[in-house]
Order: C-alpha cells, then sequence, then structure tokens
C-alpha cells in the first residue's frame, strides 16, 4: 500500500480543492496537434507532455474519442494510415481538378465547329440569294 | 499542388469561404487533411479495425466532397465527428444487424453541470470527493493533482488503462453531478 492508496480527504489542501474545482470547470487550454498525438499513439512523449494529451481523454468532446481510437492502434499505424489517407485525398483533388479543367476545353471546342458551321451555312444561304 | 500545411494559419472557416468562393476542392482537401487524424481515431473507436477504419474515413471525405452543405457550419471539427461516427454506426449496423450497438454518448449536458459547478465552495467539494469511490478518487488526485500520466497511475495502482480512463471519466462526471445537486439543495 502506498501513500497515495485510498488518499483521504484531509491530505488535500484547500488550495488543491479549489484547483480542482477550476479544472472540472474548463476544457484543456492546450490544442492537439497532429505530431503530439502521432508520438503519443507511437509511446514516445514523456509523462508530463503524456499528461497533456490525457486532460482532453477525461472530457466529452471528439478528441476524448479519437484518443481512445489512436491508443487501441498499434504503435506507428497512426502515422501510416494518416499517410495513405493524405496521398488518397490528394489523388482524388488532383482528378477532379483534371475533369473540371478538362470540361472547358470541349465546350470551347464544340463551340468553335457551331459558330463556323453556321458561318458557313450563312455563306451557302447568301450565294443561294445572290445567284437568285 | 502545395500541402494543406501551407495553409495552416487560415481557420476552417477560412478554408470554407475559399471553397464556396472558389468551388476548388482543393480547399476541402486541405480542410480534411488537418483533420484525418483525429478521424481515424473516432473511426477506429467504432469499427475496431485499422483498414475499415481507413476505408471509413476514406469515405466520409467523398460524401462530404459530394455533398457539402451550402449553409455556413458553426463547428467544422464537431461536424466531421458527426460525419465520421454515423457512417461507422451505419457500416456496423450493415454488418452485424442483429448486435446491439452501445447508444451514443450525450455531449450536450456538460454545459448545464459547468454553469452550476462555478457557484460550488470548497467544502461542498470536500464532500463531494469524499463520496467518490476508493479508486475515483485515487485516480482523480494523481492525475489532477499529481499530474500523472495515465502509465504512471498504472504502474502506481496496478489497474489497467481503461479502468483509468474510466475512473477518472466517472469521477469527474460524478463529482459535477454531486457538486450540481448539492447547490441545487443549498
Amino acid at each position: 500500500m502506498s501513500e497515495l492508496d485510498n488518499i483521504p480527504n484531509q491530505n488535500i489542501s484547500q488550495d488543491d480543492l479549489a484547483k480542482l474545482l477550476q479544472l472540472l470547470e474548463t476544457e484543456p487550454s492546450t490544442p492537439l496537434q497532429d505530431e503530439w498525438l502521432l508520438k503519443y499513439q507511437e509511446g514516445k512523449l514523456k509523462p508530463e507532455e503524456e499528461h497533456i494529451i490525457e486532460q482532453w481523454l477525461a472530457t466529452q468532446t471528439p478528441e476524448s474519442e479519437a484518443i481512445e481510437g489512436l491508443k487501441t492502434l498499434n504503435k506507428g499505424q497512426a502515422r501510416h494510415l494518416q499517410h495513405n489517407l493524405h496521398a488518397s485525398i490528394n489523388k482524388t483533388i488532383k482528378n477532379k481538378r483534371k475533369k473540371r479543367s478538362q470540361q472547358p476545353q470541349y465546350i470551347t471546342t464544340y463551340a468553335i465547329i457551331l459558330v463556323l458551321l453556321l458561318a458557313c451555312i450563312g455563306f451557302i444561304i447568301l450565294k443561294i440569294y445572290a445567284h437568285k | 499542388m502545395p500541402s494543406y500545411k501551407t495553409y495552416q494559419h487560415l481557420s476552417d472557416e477560412e478554408l470554407i469561404m475559399r471553397f464556396h468562393q472558389t468551388a476548388d476542392n482543393f480547399w476541402l482537401g486541405c480542410l480534411f487533411q488537418r483533420h484525418t487524424l483525429l478521424l481515424i481515431g473516432i473511426a477506429h473507436k467504432y469499427m475496431k479495425d485499422a483498414a475499415l477504419a481507413e476505408d471509413a474515413v476514406q469515405q466520409v471525405f467523398l460524401k462530404a466532397l459530394q455533398s457539402f452543405p451550402q449553409e455556413p457550419i458553426k463547428n467544422v471539427k464537431g461536424w466531421l465527428y458527426i460525419l465520421t461516427r454515423n457512417h461507422c454506426l451505419q457500416q456496423l449496423r450493415q454488418h452485424h444487424p442483429y448486435q446491439s450497438i452501445e447508444p451514443l454518448e450525450d455531449h450536450s449536458s456538460a454545459e448545464e453541470s459547468e454553469t452550476l459547478v462555478t457557484e460550488a465552495n470548497l467544502h461542498q467539494m470536500e464532500q463531494a470527493l469524499e463520496a467518490l469511490s476508493p479508486e475515483q478518487r485515487q485516480s482523480i488526485v494523481l492525475f489532477y493533482l499529481k499530474k500523472y500520466s495515465y502509465e504512471q497511475i498504472i504502474t502506481h495502482t496496478g489497474y489497467t488503462y481503461l479502468q483509468v480512463k474510466s475512473y477518472i471519466q466517472n469521477g469527474k462526471r460524478n463529482l459535477k453531478a454531486m457538486l450540481q445537486h448539492k447547490i441545487k439543495q443549498h
């Protein structure tokens, strides 16, 4: 049994009670950064840095569920998945942009052909009227 | 194509504004890449499989790309979270129709208790802490006052990771509920 087991309240100072009351009200002040989360998932953070990430675990936020989910992945797997998804998103965006940039070219080509066709028809009609 | 990190100085709302102004999916890509890790974690929490989680996040991105709302989104992270969670739950229901899926956590209740907790005094706090189970009280004190990490608490107490997580989460919730109750009684 250690001194901290079954901690009685008389060991907790008024200052600590006030601190705890304050902590109950506030969300963690440090935003989650990807690199920190990845290092946490890989077990590469110092205990005091882990503590900062874990403050989010006790909240009712998407971050809490995300940390929980990341923690159950194999070490290093989160970085791998993130890399794959970023590559896949870039590819999707590139393809969509390509399609979009090709679209106006078709429209321009069709418009030129149509104008030329109308000009030819007009020219033929004029010729016919001129002969009459 | 520039990396999403190039535009890290822009807020989520600014990225969406640029998307609406230019109709260029690049901005949605930036927005999504910025939150990918968070979504992987959420998807893995529900799917419990790395490949399925990756697939879920990819599908959510394609869905968002196809039908991105025209009206302003107040909380982009929250919106992406709901999209991902709902997609995962839908997948789970399709593949395991007879398995009961645990109810969703209510994230809205926190606000109500927070406003009330501010009115509590130290004596009420002391009483509420005393009323917690020894495990919850110990985990709360080690985590919030001694600033121990979960690993340090595990080493110190012999609890598992899930136990520590549950003692801290439930302990915090119970403290809030008890304080709220005491304030109402007062």
